[in-house]
């Protein structure tokens, strides 16, 4: 017997029996009432078994479907859970982070690797982890990694709710929750492959987030949070320049998608319509900031290399002095892009709207078809659908903003 | 054969078939710590219904004089 509390194998036995049970007594409770069988009590009787039946199929079920539980068929269990293995072994090696930095496959790379690619088990093993760190900064092969995060959470396969708590949970212990690094000694670490880590794992955070980041701000009720703290998480994955670019390249996809199935009542299909194109305007204004910061950044460091020399002990006479900072301050400013990156981004802005909102007029139309409001594509759409189209383009890309950014560029 | 009598039928079987099998698998071997006698306690209590659910089908089927 092994230290979980259950032997497996029984267990998948039993939920047979119990179902088979369960299934019997649902079908005397039809013949009963076919047959017009009028015992009260008969009737209660079954009733009760069936839901005490069903209490404990559920408990059985819910230990059979937790990841601890290595199911590749229905009833052929063993304990080689990935979930299992991994907790227990970060339970006894508290280095397992300074193995990422040591230039070599760990422990963990080998873990993630056996269920990486398989979307259900990749999902059980990041819900059944309740430190999610090692998940992240315990692996050297970050293409894993990549492969492990980006299965869990694709929109083709994951509803938004489980999306949404495998993200937040995510996101949470990249910029929050860093207790655990303080907290232990590890062998040794290498800074400089940590950072290189850092730095990829931002960049792969926006490939995850991206298909979901209208979830991070206009849609932040889907996953019961609010859209400020969405934004917040938002802004500091854009901060990545790697991270930015996936986002910006999935915003179109998100787009589509959220608009495609939209509720059947109007009020409800406006008010989605509506919070989507909040998000399209703050993921947009997120990303040119990012671009502007950035630019800021390099320009920041650039200035800062320039002043080395100033601090070296030259001994030159004052206006020497002098005339050395002038000439870093001209060159700083030859080499200073943040004015041109403003009006750059501000132009890629409205264009990258323009486009959105000719997506979003696309997906409101197939929306339309696909649930009947539009019998055909070749038919004329109905005044209603003609001002829900015009409503949805205008809400991402009107000519308020236009005008707002262009007195930003030429003022 | 009536329809009582049909039914009583078939929840015995129901008593001697799975649920015997569940109440075996219910046991210390199954679970480790107090689940095992929680689910054996279920199992009674299920089996106990069902038996009273035969007695009800057994007067019913004497009252109708089938």
């Amino acid at each position: 017997m092994s230290r979980l509390a259950c032997d497996p194998l029984r267990l998948a036995d039993l939920a047979r029996f119990l179902r088979s049970t369960c299934d019997e007594i649902e079908l005397l409770l039809r013949l009963a009432e076919i047959g017009d069988l009028a015992i009260p009590q008969f009737h209660t009787n079954l009733l009760q078994s069936l839901a005490l039946l069903e209490r404990q199929e559920n408990r059985v079920r819910r230990i059979l479907n937790s990841s601890f539980l290595n199911l590749t068929n229905s009833y052929s269990l063993s304990f080689n859970s990935t979930a299992y293995l991994l907790n227990r072994w970060i339970e006894h090696h508290p280095a397992w982070w300074s193995d990422a930095t040591h230039g070599e496959p760990t422990k963990i790379d080998g873990f993630i690797s056996h269920v990486a690619s398989n979307a259900i088990d990749a999902g059980r093993l990041i819900d059944s982890t309740k430190f999610l760190a090692p998940l992240i900064y315990g692996c050297h092969d970050l293409e894993t990694l990549r492969v492990l995060w980006l299965s869990a959470t694709d929109p083709r396969t994951t509803s938004a709710s489980t999306a949404g708590d495998r993200i937040k949970r995510l996101v949470e212990t990249v910029f929050d929750d860093q207790d655990w690094h303080s907290a232990i000694a590890p062998s040794w670490v290498d800074i400089y492959e940590q950072k290189r880590l850092r730095r990829e794992i931002q960049i792969i955070l926006g490939e995850i987030i991206s298909p979901w980041q209208l979830q991070f701000s206009g849609l932040a009720s889907e996953w019961n949070w609010s859209s400020e703290t969405g934004l917040h998480y938002l802004k500091k994955v854009s901060e990545s320049a790697g991270a930015a670019v996936s986002l910006s390249q999935g915003l179109g996809m998100a787009l589509y998608r959220n608009l495609s199935v939209l509720p059947e009542n109007v009020i409800e299909r406006h008010q989605r319509i509506d919070a989507i194109a909040f998000s399209v305007g703050a993921s947009t204004e997120l990303l040119r900031n990012a671009k502007v910061r950035q630019a800021r950044i390099e320009n920041d460091h650039l200035a800062t290399l320039l002043t080395i020399p100033t601090m070296l002990p030259l001994k030159l006479p004052w206006p020497s002095s002098l005339v050395i900072s002038e000439t870093n301050s001209f060159i700083s400013r030859q080499f200073d892009t943040t004015s041109e990156i403003e009006t750059s981004s501000s132009i890629e802005l409205l264009q990258q709207r323009g486009t959105l909102a000719s997506i979003a007029y696309m997906a409101v139309f197939n929306s339309a078809t696909t649930s009947g409001r539009l019998e055909s594509p070749n038919d004329t759409p109905s005044t209603e659908l003609r001002l829900e189209l015009q409503h949805t383009v205008d809400s991402i890309d009107n000519s308020t903003t236009r005008g707002h950014i262009l007195a930003e560029i030429v003022d | 054969m009536s329809i009582s009598l049909q039914l009583a039928v078939r929840i015995q079987n129901t008593i001697e078939g799975p649920l015997r099998q569940a109440a075996r698998l219910s046991d210390s071997e199954t679970w480790i710590g107090p689940v095992a006698m929680i689910s054996q306690g279920e199992i009674k209590q299920i089996t106990h219904l069902l038996s009273a659910c035969i007695d009800s089908l057994r007067v019913n089927h004497e009252s109708s004089g089938l």
